[in-house]
Formats: structure tokens, sequence, C-alpha cells
């Protein structure tokens, strides 16, 4: 037997992704998503670390601090939940109705992102406030909407509203008309076809969209500072409270409630995503 | 049952897609609308389910005039070209779902409703896929399952909108005996609207070659190959 010379070429070489370019490209994500998202957040981890579990009890016990939480939590869960209605409304007529200055609205629904938050805060002022247009109509009647609890879920509504709509609209547009005809002639009526068929469907989208809407209106600072008078204890919400905390140069203090928000946006965001999952494994893949 | 089609038309933005369309459908009976696409025949079976209103014509059940009557207090059951099977149900869900809307006092109880269930899952040849969502079926199992659900209602009618043509070749044509095998047991008059002549002459006891708008003729296989009465039929009968 002869031992075969193994030629320098069949040496074995490093195995190539079959995709080129993956180095180069996911290095290059990473750099960017750890100097404009990973670093600030080490930031505001190594702050937090700063402070001890005792510490930290001390600053979410203070009244002032629970209060804003408070107000912050419940506008942006009223806030959410105006957005699902109104976010799935707005998205059904935007695709199952032909009508003219469709396409107007349709662009018009991302605006309150387009638009900085603070001229959109100023703006809802100038309508809601007491000489406001809809502000006077509404002032002989008792109701406040500029500067109280109302005035910033009308804040967080304009500015979270989008996600709602982007979410839902594109799971309306993938409905099979069919399935509702299938429906009909099987008995089901209009509301029942809603429920059963329409609503499950979207369930998905909707979760996403208002989930993100209360994320986004957690952390809305300059559309809603404007209207809600932030009279401490009543309408100052946590995200200005930081704000002030960081002005008076108590540090701990404010990321001591930034971390609390963040950590629960990021509860938030992973539980919407693992219902989302689990809601999509169930019927989109087969076994 | 006699379901008497008269003079039904119909028409879409001024064009007619239907004109004095007219036929007859006896007890047991398997009538197959034949035409090309755009002769009108999806839009009769849509008008025959209720899901299309006509703008002229009647429609008789048993001497009853139903043509107002919306399509789910019609009873009859439709198998759809894409099936339209809800996707987020379970393939038992699926086929309960007529059971399951009906006003509480006409409703099966949960265990009856179960009962008919596995039954229809029998008879369809898939005991044990009632857990499956329809994401999971091959295409003959998706066909079979809307075919089980609109027998769920005991449907007077049974209407077919092409339901084979979305099969490749040897799953159709092993699904057309057996859909016409249900359709027999059940003892339910049918309607099946289809492009493919070999199926109509295939399934049908009766067919109603549609051109236009306009039911040109109607007859057995037999006599429509004897004596096509117009240069359509002639035409479309011996082109396939």
């Amino acid at each position: 037997m002869t031992a075969t010379p193994v030629s320098p070429w069949r040496l074995p070489r490093r195995r190539r992704s079959p995709l080129p370019g993956l180095g180069l490209t996911l290095g290059v994500s990473l750099v960017f998503v750890s100097l404009i998202v990973l670093l600030p957040l080490l930031g505001l981890g190594w702050q937090l670390a700063q402070l001890g579990w005792s510490d930290y009890l001390w600053v979410m016990s203070d009244a002032r601090t629970l209060a804003s939480l408070r107000v912050t939590l419940t506008a942006a869960a009223a806030a959410t939940l105006v957005n699902g209605v109104f976010g799935l409304l707005l998205a059904w007529v935007l695709v199952r109705y032909r009508f003219p200055g469709r396409a107007a609205l349709d662009a018009l629904v991302d605006l309150p992102f387009a638009l900085p938050t603070a001229v959109a805060g100023i703006a809802l002022v100038a309508l809601y406030g007491q000489n406001g247009w809809v502000g006077s109509l509404l002032a002989p009647l008792g109701l406040q909407v500029a500067y109280s609890w109302s005035g910033i879920v009308i804040a967080m509504v304009f500015t979270s509203v989008p996600f709602a709509v982007r979410a839902i609209q594109p799971l309306i547009e993938e409905l099979d008309p069919a399935e509702e005809a299938a429906a009909l002639t099987l008995g089901a009526s209009r509301g029942q076809i809603f429920r059963t068929i329409t609503l499950p469907q979207l369930m998905p989208g909707i979760l996403t969209g208002t989930g993100l809407s209360f994320v986004r209106s957690l952390g809305e600072f300059g559309a809603v500072i404007f209207i809600a008078g932030n009279i401490p204890y009543e309408t100052e919400i946590a995200s200005l409270l930081i704000m002030i905390r960081l002005d008076e140069f108590d540090y701990p203090a404010a990321a001591a409630i930034a971390g609390t928000m963040l950590g629960l946006s990021l509860v938030l965001l992973v539980a919407i995503n693992l219902a989302q999952t689990r809601l999509y494994r169930r019927y989109e893949r087969g076994a | 049952m006699t379901l008497t089609v008269q003079s039904i038309s119909k028409r879409y933005d001024g064009a007619a897609v239907l004109q004095d369309a007219s036929i007859t459908i006896r007890d047991g009976e398997f009538v197959a609308l034949l035409g090309p696409s755009g002769s009108g025949k999806t839009t009769l079976l849509n008008v025959i389910s209720g899901l299309v209103q006509p703008d002229a014509g009647q429609l008789l059940l048993d001497g009853r005039d139903i043509t107002a009557l919306p399509a789910g207090a019609r009873r009859f059951g439709m198998v759809f070209q894409s099936y339209a099977l809800f996707r987020h149900m379970t393939v038992a869900q699926n086929i309960g779902f007529g059971l399951q809307v009906l006003p509480r006092g006409d409703r099966l109880d949960k265990a009856g409703r179960a009962a008919k269930v596995r039954e229809l899952l029998a008879m369809i040849e898939m005991p044990d896929l009632g857990d499956r969502y329809p994401a999971q079926l091959s295409g003959g199992q998706q066909q079979r399952v809307a075919m089980a659900r609109a027998l769920a209602i005991d449907p007077a009618l049974l209407l077919l909108d092409e339901p084979f043509s979305a099969l490749d070749a040897k799953v159709r044509h092993s699904l057309r005996g057996s859909v016409r095998d249900l359709q027999r047991r059940v003892g339910v008059a049918a309607i099946l609207v289809t492009h493919d002549q070999a199926e109509a002459f295939e399934v049908a006891d009766r067919i109603a070659v549609m051109n236009g708008g306009r039911i040109e003729q109607i007859g057995t296989p037999e006599e429509l190959r004897a004596a096509p009465a117009t240069p359509f039929v002639q035409d479309f009968l011996t082109a396939a």
C-alpha cells in the first residue's frame, strides 16, 4: 500500500457560512446596537448598582414617587384601552372601506411619529385648554381636560395610536372574507362572526398594538408635560419626576425610578412576545 | 326537498352576470353547474346560498319563497373553493361551528354536539384528527373537513363551489368519488359548480351548461352528449 501524499490543497479549511458577509454585518450591527441601546442602559444599570436594596426601596416608597407611578400607570392603561378600541376601528376602516381621502387618512396615522411630541403637547393644550376650541366647549359642562389626568391620557393616546393601528392593520388585510361567508351560511350572526372568527384572528395584532402602545405611553414625556399641569402627587408623571430628580442631582433616585419603569416595560414586552408566539404556533405553523 | 330557481337575474355595475336563469333541483339529486369562467355559475350558486341578492327572480324551497331569507336561515351547507376553514379553530371546532352558533333553544347540549362531531369525523374517515388545526392538514383532508362542516347543520341542500380545483389530479379523482358517495349516504341534494366537464360528467345526475350568464341547456350527461341544444354546448363539450 502506498501512502498518498496529502496535498496542501486538501487541508481542512475554515468552514464558510453559505451567506457571505455574516461576520461584517453582524459586527456592524452589534457595534451599532451597543452604542445606541446597550451603552445608555449599562449606564443606568451602573447607577442602579450603586444603590443598595434599602435605598431603592426608600426611593420607591416615597409618596411622590408612588403617586407619579400611579398617575403614569393608570393614564397609560386608559390610553391603551382607548387605542385598542379606536385603533381597531381605524385600522378596520382603512382596510375594509374605499372612500375619498383614505390614502390621506392612512398617512395621517403616522403623523404622531413624525411630529415632535412637545409640539403635539402644545397643540393639545391649545385645543383642550380653557380657551381652546374643544376645551371651551367642555368647560361649561364642568369637564377639564388640560392640566388634569384626562389630559395626560389624551396626550398618551395621541403619541401611541400608530402602534395600535399599524399592528392590527396587516391582520385585517389577511382576514379571508370567505371565512366570514362560510360562518354566515352556517347560521352565525354578524355579532357571532365578529366574536368567534374576526376578533380571535386579530388578537395577535391587538396584543402587540396595545402592548407597544402601553409601553410607549409609560415613557412618553414631551407631549404629556405640556398638558399635564405637572402638579406633584396629582398630575406628575414618572418620567417628569426622573427629570426633576436629575435636576436636583439626585442621581440614585432618578436611576431607581428609571430602572423600575424600564424593568416594567421589559417584562411587558417579553410577556407580549411569549403570548404572541403561543397564539401563532397554534394555527400558523403546521406540525 | 325541491328547490326551484325561477328567472334569476343579477347585474354588477351594469353588466349582466345572470340572465333569466331557471332550474329545478329535486330531492337527493346531484346537479352540476358547468361553464367557463365568467359564465355566471358561481354567482348563481351565491344567489342560491343567500350570500348574493338577485335583482330579479325567485327561489322557492318546497314552494316557499326564500328569496329574501338570509343565508344563515336557509340551512344550505356550502363548501368553498378555498374551503374557508376557520384557521384558528381545530378540526372539531370547525365542524361543530354550525351547531355551536344556533340559538340556545335549538342547540344540542355539549355532549350531543361532541357526539355529532365525532360521527362526522368518522364519516370523513378522520376520526383521530379532531384536535388538529387546518394548517396541519393536507389539501384533501381540508376539503373533507369543509364537507363535514357543511353537513353538520343537516343542510337541506349542499352547495359545492369548485371544491376540487385546489387539489392535485390524483387526489381530485379519488375525492370526487367520495364526495358523491357521502352525498348519497346523507341523502342530501347537491349543486356543484365546476368548469371541468369531465368532473361534471363523472359525478352529476344532471348538468346545467352555462354561458354568458344564461343556462344554455339542462340535461343528463347522456342527453347533453346525444343532443347538444346550442352550438356553444356542442363546442364546449367537444373542446375539452
